[in-house]
């Protein structure tokens, strides 16, 4: 087994960005990930972040969006959006041939929109019917739902996009966020590349360090105060033959935190894998549900678990009762040498199997832009894996699965 | 391009390897046979997927499939087609023995008894709700399908079943007879991905799987539909939508036919993406649809090319599915430039790219490529869409864009 992890070339550039290069021996394409951080706290930015995907396209100084659309397609670029609450990335994949138009895409993307008022028009008028669209989706529902209850809806984490944030978008609200997130002293750059392209990198490293886009960098420390988050139960009565039922908390250490590798192996035990617990009791003994997940999600300084399933609506509430039994069962007792080599051989396998797809390696290295010891947070994951005992499993479910969970039921 | 070597053992099982000397942890196992729901029968559907479940439920040997799996380290999970039922494990590299010793026994001695496929079949209805209830447009699929192939066309019903009481009805007289009839070796195709020597593959094929027998089997192929059919116009109102849609629904030719790579290009030409044709035409300029997409449903044998318009609510159905029909008409007359053709290709080009960097993927893909005729074929992927042409596209999309090859359906806001 390899698991070394493996680390990036580091060039800080002169205009404030920063370029991470991993060099990676088996693939022909280029992946670019753009990360910038989030700073504001309002409708605006929520609404901007959720629609950048299309904003970013909507038309530039001396191109219109169907000309940016056409150039994009073809050379072959896929470009990929991931909106966080605390971040953004702009990933590009492209063929290693087509560099030069690339770059010359990613200077007209980055330096010359204009979001033509027209387009901006046009976008409005689809996204507001999209909007109503989406809200006949249960599933849609159930999460807009779970963030207003799991955060307060005036919170930057809870806030859910409004029609009115949509009506009110303006080209002005636009730049100003253009000009603060999307901003070069806001940029980290990851390049994942083949060994083979010492020199393609170092020909984004000369276009990054020449370019210059946005002006101010306004970041507000965004820190969510876990004891403002209310405990809520939620039913929207529906005639749907399944109902969707969240269950979650927030928990008060993130992935930082040394208990965090241990509160991995708590979740995945109780419904992270296959064989969970919840998937054994839900589907396979009760047949419930086709499929049932808890997940647990680190932010910037707390993280969540959110447990989620469809379910047959008859048994909704048999359910709850026996999602808190196999919640209990983990915090009152031990589990069995073999569950916890299960598991351990899951998440062990889970991590070194992922170091062979070759943008693994950007993947989880973006998470960890704000950590100056990357490695040490593997050593510690590596550790965690391989010498956590049942004990722990106990005293970590304990400590952070205790207590009471939010509910809400489609 | 892949190194892949081809043996076939004398029971009839056919192994592919992919020797990938850049894996240092892993390997993928899969194992594809060649049945899927186009095998059922149309009064007792969903056989074929009911039955992928209860591959999981223990063997003579393996009381418990997903604890081995996990045991050792791996995933797995399994999907079924119209075409193929697969399985897959993805698993540490010196621990690939393990899927040889799982895999056979399930082959050969899968233990199925009443409770279980009762158990299953509870979560299989579960399954069914979530994919094609409450939602809007969830049962498009289903009436697409219906209308689109005739009836003595297997590929007429959803994988998962044409309705819940099918999947109620199937005995476990049902289920063994599945089982006897198509999991034997000479049906079954396994490809692997990892860094081995090809010997020692070989030698764990014909120690795990040579002496597995075989049973009688015939494998269905569906028919081509005859073009010449009576205009098919289905109306369907539901309550749970807010635009009204039309779709329009071609036959179209067999996955490996030159004609299947230029209607796919033709498709990402329509709608691929804000620049396509049909895009610009009627979302943009002409302004009647929230969207329109153009899209083929893959079937071995004969698959569909759909487009798919979301009209604005002040737009009759029928006006927008003469628009659709003429602008598609025009498309057609006036062809596609250089750049327009170059532009797909290299998208497409990028797709193939990324999706064989996808160990997974790759494993799955040489099986069925294997299974359409040839799995050296998947090596080739990129060079059959780049050869092609405008004028090859316009002239297979004259031939299937008729109205008398046509089925159009109405998903209508119930008031």
């Amino acid at each position: 087994m390899n698991n070394k992890i493996l680390l990036p070339e580091h060039y800080p550039l002169q205009n404030g960005s920063n370029i991470f290069a991993f060099f990676i021996n088996n693939t022909s394409i280029t992946k670019i990930d753009l990360i910038f951080y989030n700073c504001y706290n309002d409708g605006n930015t929520f609404l901007i972040n959720k629609c950048l995907k299309d904003l970013i396209l909507l038309g530039f100084k001396n191109h219109s969006s169907t000309d940016i659309y056409r150039l994009i397609n073809y050379y072959g670029i896929n470009t990929y959006i991931e909106n966080y609450k605390e971040y953004i990335i702009i990933t590009f994949y492209f063929i290693d041939r087509y560099i030069n138009n690339v770059l010359y895409i990613m200077n007209i993307l980055l330096s010359s929109a204009s979001f033509l008022q027209n387009d901006l028009n046009k976008y409005k008028y689809q996204s507001i019917y999209n909007l109503y669209n989406k809200a006949l989706y249960p599933e849609y529902l159930s999460k807009l739902n779970r963030k207003k209850i799991f955060f307060g809806k005036k919170t930057f984490y809870g806030y859910t996009i409004q029609l009115k944030d949509m009506i009110n978008l303006s080209r002005k609200d636009i730049f100003t966020y253009y000009d603060n997130i999307i901003n070069n002293k806001n940029c980290n750059i990851i390049i994942t590349s083949n060994e083979n392209n010492y020199n393609l990198v170092q020909k984004l490293k000369l276009f990054f360090e020449k370019i210059s886009y946005g002006n101010n960098t306004l970041i507000k420390n965004l820190i969510f105060d876990i004891n403002s988050a209310p405990i809520d139960k939620y039913h929207i009565k529906n005639d749907n033959i399944q109902s969707i039922l969240s269950m979650g908390k927030i928990i008060n250490i993130n992935y930082l935190h040394e208990d965090y590798p241990k509160l991995i192996f708590v979740n995945t035990i109780l419904g992270g894998y296959f064989n969970s617990r919840l998937m054994m009791s839900l589907r396979e003994k009760m047949k419930y549900t086709y499929d049932i997940t808890s997940n647990l999600y680190s932010f910037k300084n707390f993280s969540t678990i959110l447990i989620y399933c469809f379910l047959n609506k008859h048994y909704t509430k048999k359910s709850i009762a026996i999602i808190y039994n196999e919640i209990n069962k983990i915090i009152n007792s031990k589990i069995c040498d073999e569950e916890l080599n299960k598991v351990k051989k899951y998440i062990y396998s889970q991590y070194i199997n992922s170091l062979d797809y070759p943008f693994n390696f950007s993947n989880y290295f973006k998470r960890f832009l704000s950590i100056k010891d990357y490695n040490k947070y593997y050593t510690n994951f590596e550790n965690t894996i391989n010498g956590i005992k049942k004990e722990e499993i106990q005293i970590i479910a304990q400590k952070y699965l205790y207590g009471k969970y939010y509910e809400i039921i489609i | 391009m892949f190194k892949i070597y081809k043996y076939v053992l004398p029971n009839g099982l056919i192994i592919i390897f992919n020797k990938d000397k850049y894996l240092k942890n892993s390997a993928v196992f899969n194992i594809l046979y060649k049945v899927g729901s186009k095998d059922e029968n149309f009064n007792k559907t969903g056989i074929a997927h009911l039955f992928e479940h209860l591959m999981f439920c223990g063997s003579k040997n393996i009381t418990d499939y997903d604890h081995i799996v996990s045991n050792i380290g791996g995933i797995n999970n399994a999907f079924t087609s119209q075409d193929y039922t697969n399985y897959y494990i993805e698993l540490p590299n010196n621990k690939i023995e393990t899927a040889f010793y799982t895999e056979s026994d399930r082959m050969c001695n899968l233990n199925i008894t009443k409770d279980k496929l009762d158990i299953q079949k509870k979560v299989v209805i579960e399954e069914f709700k979530q994919i094609y209830f409450d939602k809007p447009y969830g049962l498009s699929d289903s009436i697409i399908l219906d209308m689109a192939y005739d009836k003595y066309q297997s590929y007429k019903w959803n994988v998962i079943g044409k309705n819940i009481d099918h999947i109620y009805s199937i005995s476990i007289f049902d289920i063994k007879e599945w089982y006897k009839k198509y999991y034997n070796p000479n049906n079954a195709i396994i490809s692997i991905v990892g860094n081995y020597d090809i010997h020692y593959i070989y030698e764990l094929s014909y120690k795990w799987f040579n002496k597995i027998e075989n049973n009688f089997f015939s494998n269905k192929k569906v028919v081509k539909k005859n073009i010449n059919k009576k205009l098919n116009v289905v109306k369907k109102q539901y309550s749970k939508i807010i635009n009204n849609t039309v779709y329009k629904i071609w036959n179209i030719d067999e996955r490996l036919s030159k004609n299947f790579y230029m209607m796919h290009l033709f498709a990402e030409l329509l709608s691929g993406d804000k620049s396509s044709k049909l895009y610009q035409s009627l979302v943009i300029n002409k302004n009647m649809f929230l969207n329109i997409d153009a899209y083929i449903i893959e079937s071995i044998d004969c698959g569909l090319f759909v487009i798919e318009g979301k009209i604005y609510n002040n737009i009759k159905l029928d006006h927008a599915n003469i628009v659709i029909s003429n602008e598609i008409i025009n498309i057609i007359k006036n062809g596609f430039n250089n750049f327009e053709i170059k532009k797909v290709q290299n998208q497409t080009e990028l797709r193939i790219l990324f999706n064989q960097m996808n160990i997974i993927e790759r494993a799955f893909e040489l099986s069925l490529f294997e299974m359409m005729g040839n799995y050296e074929l998947y090596n080739k992927e990129i060079d059959n869409y780049n050869q092609i042409t405008s004028e090859n596209i316009c002239e297979c999309a004259k031939k299937f864009i008729k109205d008398n090859n046509c089925s159009t359906l109405y998903y209508i806001k119930n008031e």
